[in-house]
């Protein structure tokens, strides 16, 4: 029942979107995701409990897209922490478990980003085209 | 003012809430808590954790954001079913439905499965974490 813990973003424009704006302008997009997703990362950690750091340390960023998709997901990766032995102690930090309140980061740093993430793409696309 | 935890001033949307999921599931009454949980509860069980409205409100305010993480919890040895069977009872008693709050204010929000984990500091218990998030209006 573990599971990866990842928010995953996706942008996935229509046809007409594509036509009306061009390659060009999705093409652009690839930097303005780069930039959303390590600043998702980076917010990720500031919120991050530290012990080890190893849970901070593995806060991953992940990048993906073609022509008409483009998107990044921010988490924690199961292999990463089974590959070490551990348990899928994010889990247990980011929602709590029985004996423990939970402390998360993940879900604030999403918080705080989700509802600008769509007005700042559309400004990227004006910005893109002012010039 | 009501202070969160004070059974005698429960405010009118967490009742209304648990009120919602006691009927809407099938566990005893006295298997829902806003609070850490109780040692010597047996599954299954729910909890409201990390419950967030405004103070004001306590005497019902239209337009306000309700949330709260919601955990259910059964026995390791009986597997995912009887857990997601708990999750889906949840999700018909909550997931877009109206609320009655006070005879005149309404509760509706959306209800979802975020992930479901063995708990580490209890190993007799599973538990599914969802997040809820409602928004209050008068009729």
């Amino acid at each position: 029942v573990a599971r990866d813990l990842l928010i995953e973003v996706i942008y996935k424009p229509t046809l007409d979107d594509i036509e009306k704006r061009g390659k060009a302008a999705v093409s652009g997009s690839k930097a303005f995701f780069a930039e959303k997703g390590a600043e998702l990362k980076a917010r990720v950690q500031e919120l991050t409990p530290f012990r080890t750091g190893f849970l901070r340390g593995h806060v991953r960023v992940v990048y993906f897209g073609n022509q008409t998709t483009r998107g990044f997901e921010v988490g924690w990766y199961y292999e990463d922490f089974a590959s070490r032995g551990y348990p899928p102690y994010y889990l247990y930090i980011e929602f709590g478990t029985s004996g423990r309140n939970a402390t998360p980061s993940l879900g604030p740093a999403w918080a705080r980003m989700e509802p600008l993430l769509a007005a700042d793409l559309e400004n990227s696309f004006l910005a893109y085209y002012a010039r | 003012m009501p202070q969160p935890g004070n059974e005698s001033a429960v405010r009118p949307l967490r009742a209304a809430v648990i009120a919602a999921l006691k009927v809407g599931t099938d566990l005893p009454d006295t298997k829902i808590k806003t609070g850490a949980i109780k040692q010597g509860l047996e599954p299954p069980y729910l909890l409201l954790q990390n419950y967030e409205e405004p103070v004001d409100n306590f005497h019902g305010r239209s337009g306000s954001k309700v949330s709260f993480l919601l955990k259910g919890f059964t026995l390791v040895q009986l597997g995912d079913d009887p857990l997601l069977e708990l999750y889906d009872q949840c999700y018909r008693t909550l997931h877009r439905r109206r609320l009655s709050v006070a005879g005149h204010l309404h509760i509706s929000g959306t209800l979802e499965l975020l992930t479901t984990f063995p708990d580490p500091e209890n190993n007799t218990l599973i538990q599914f974490v969802a997040a809820y998030e409602g928004v209050t209006r008068n009729t």
